[in-house]
């Protein structure tokens, strides 16, 4: 699909609001594990993606700038938190815990699972395996090269392998594949 | 057998969670409305720093009598302005009597200057209640002051009255906002807001009323009690209201909208609502009529507004420095105070309007003002600026 190179107005908040922003927001809270800041951070890089807009800038991909943007957010905001979370253990003060939402047995372990992972490794796999990016797309969006979204998947899926009991050998065979 | 891809699939997209899109526009627009507000006080502040910094350069090279520094050394966070390449430190304003922790908002109040100023509780801040909303003259002497309960958000003149708003000391969620009348005889009496509606720009007093801009509309507070009547709704539910006093009159306007209407508290009928051909970013109104901030053709300018009707007279908008990126437009006597940021700097554009209608917009000026300051742009090359709990002058010319 070509880029949507329209400055970014009413209208085509609203068509992102209504067709991409639950995909977003889904996408950034598994890898942040904390919907109100996934929701947050997604409100805040559409204010940003508006502005621009009412600037005469224009985003050629709206959904990816809105979700590296959000990332990016979160990520900070996941770093206050651990931040604040040593602070308020060294004074003996009870712990703020993000707020994860019901799921099933087997989402939980999806999460817990994703949470094991490395950040990179984490953003990477959410992109590839629930946001439906490919390569190319994950290295705009991480700000990294191919190789490295390739070898940052290949690792992922060897440990979600094991960890969600599937064979490492079959990882191989799909990387392979993959070329 | 699916794959490990196609497993994985599966697994993330039954773990995802449902997001519900209630009121996301409206989140984001409140987003964007606090993003312009923090801008436009960084923005100030800066400003404020810059004149403070330049006007106390000045000062102390003219009339310095060697006993003491007549200006603040600039150091990295405080308030200064550019001039050539090097920074110039503000020069304090000492208020006499010492009202303690000086804040903003600070507005022109007739001949006066009027600001917050609250106790301060010996580790930098302030201790809330009380708050106190003070006068002082331009040596900087308190002409009275009156004592109230509340943080104070905005004030304003008008319909007999000072009219300030306030939220209660306590952060117990939702804020409790208030409105409270001082009489001529300086005695407040206090008037809460609707309940769940918290202000999204200063009061303004005019029209028979005092008004005040919410998410969604204009709240309305009778002139002569202080009590809230009702609310106007705004003219685009989708943009955050701004309000602007030209004369006597208050208009409402959407921000970044294109929509305009007088408040008129003797009118029960719907306001007429006037519409402009492009977006207002903000409209102020010296003594001879109102201007407004927009853009053409991607050119921010400031040109002449007929806010009864929404004609904008482009021919006699002035010419505004190359590179400066306007954001906020502010009025002080016959002087137009335009906002934004040089090369990525705040800076402040004074545009004189004359006697006839024409105007001339000076070289913008580079400022520097910590987070959090208030600025008040007076009428001659003065700005006023309160930050970290004092008052600064900033002479730019």
């Amino acid at each position: 699909m070509p880029p949507d190179r329209r400055a970014l107005d009413d209208t085509r908040l609203r068509s992102f609001i209504a067709t991409e922003y639950r995909k977003v927001v889904a996408t950034v809270e598994l890898v942040c594990g904390s919907l109100p800041t996934a929701e947050d951070a997604v409100q805040e890089a559409m204010a940003r993606a508006w502005e621009r807009g009412e600037r005469g800038e224009q985003i050629d991909r709206l959904p990816a700038w809105v979700t590296t943007v959000a990332l990016n957010l979160a990520r900070s905001q996941m770093r206050r938190w651990k931040s604040e979370r040593r602070a308020r253990d060294r004074m003996g003060l009870p712990g703020i815990v993000p707020d994860a939402p019901a799921a099933s047995a087997e989402a939980h372990a999806v999460r817990e699972a994703l949470r094991a992972l490395p950040r990179r490794q984490r953003e990477a796999t959410v992109l590839r395996y629930y946001g439906g990016l490919d390569v190319e797309e994950i290295a705009r969006t991480l700000g990294i090269s191919a190789g490295n979204v390739k070898a940052v998947l290949f690792r992922a899926r060897q440990t979600l392998a094991a960890t969600l009991g599937d064979d490492a050998d079959d990882v191989e065979e799909d990387e392979h594949a993959d070329g | 057998m699916p794959t490990v891809d196609e497993r994985l699939e599966r697994l993330f997209t039954a773990a995802a969670v449902e997001p519900t899109p209630e009121n996301v526009f409206g989140a984001v627009a409140q987003k964007r409305r606090q993003r312009h507000t923090r801008r436009v006080a960084r923005n100030i502040g800066a400003f404020v720093a810059l004149l403070v910094v330049l006007a106390g350069s000045l000062v102390w090279l003219t009339t310095d009598d060697g006993t003491q520094p007549a200006v603040s050394p600039a150091t990295r966070d405080s308030v200064a302005r550019k001039l050539g390449d090097a920074w110039l430190g503000a020069r304090p304003v000492a208020l006499t009597p010492d009202v303690g922790y000086v804040r903003g908002p600070l507005i022109q109040s007739g001949e006066y200057v009027a600001l917050a100023a609250y106790d301060r509780d010996g580790a930098g801040g302030i201790k809330v209640p009380p708050s106190r909303v003070v006068r002082i003259d331009a040596t900087g002497h308190v002409v009275d002051e009156v004592e109230l309960q509340g943080e104070i958000l905005s004030f304003a003149d008008g319909e007999g009255a000072r009219w300030v708003v306030t939220h209660d000391a306590d952060n117990v969620a939702p804020r409790q906002y208030r409105v409270k009348r001082i009489g001529p005889d300086g005695t407040p009496s206090s008037n809460a807001f609707p309940a769940g509606n918290e202000p999204v720009g200063p009061i303004v007093a005019g029209g028979g009323a005092a008004w005040v801009p919410v998410e969604h509309g204009i709240l309305r507070f009778d002139a002569t009690t202080g009590a809230y009547v009702g609310t106007v709704a705004a003219a685009d539910s989708d943009r955050v209201p701004h309000l602007v006093k030209i004369g006597s009159d208050v208009y409402a306007y959407s921000m970044i909208g294109s929509k305009i209407f007088k408040l008129d508290a003797t009118r029960p009928e719907a306001p007429t609502v006037a519409s402009t051909d492009t977006a207002l970013l903000s409209v102020a109104a010296t003594p001879h009529g109102a201007w407004a901030l927009t853009s053409l053709g991607g050119r921010m300018m400031v040109a002449p507004l007929d806010a009864a009707s929404g004609a904008i007279d482009r021919a006699r908008a002035p010419h505004l420095p190359k590179r400066f990126s306007a954001s906020d437009l502010r009025a002080a006597g016959d002087t137009l105070w335009v906002f934004g940021r040089l090369d990525d700097q705040s800076a402040i554009v004074r545009i004189g309007v004359r006697a006839d209608g024409s105007v001339v917009a000076e070289r913008p000026v580079v400022l520097r003002v910590p987070a959090n300051s208030d600025v008040l742009a007076l009428e001659a090359h003065d700005v006023l600026v309160a930050a970290d709990g004092e008052l600064y002058r900033v002479d730019i010319r």
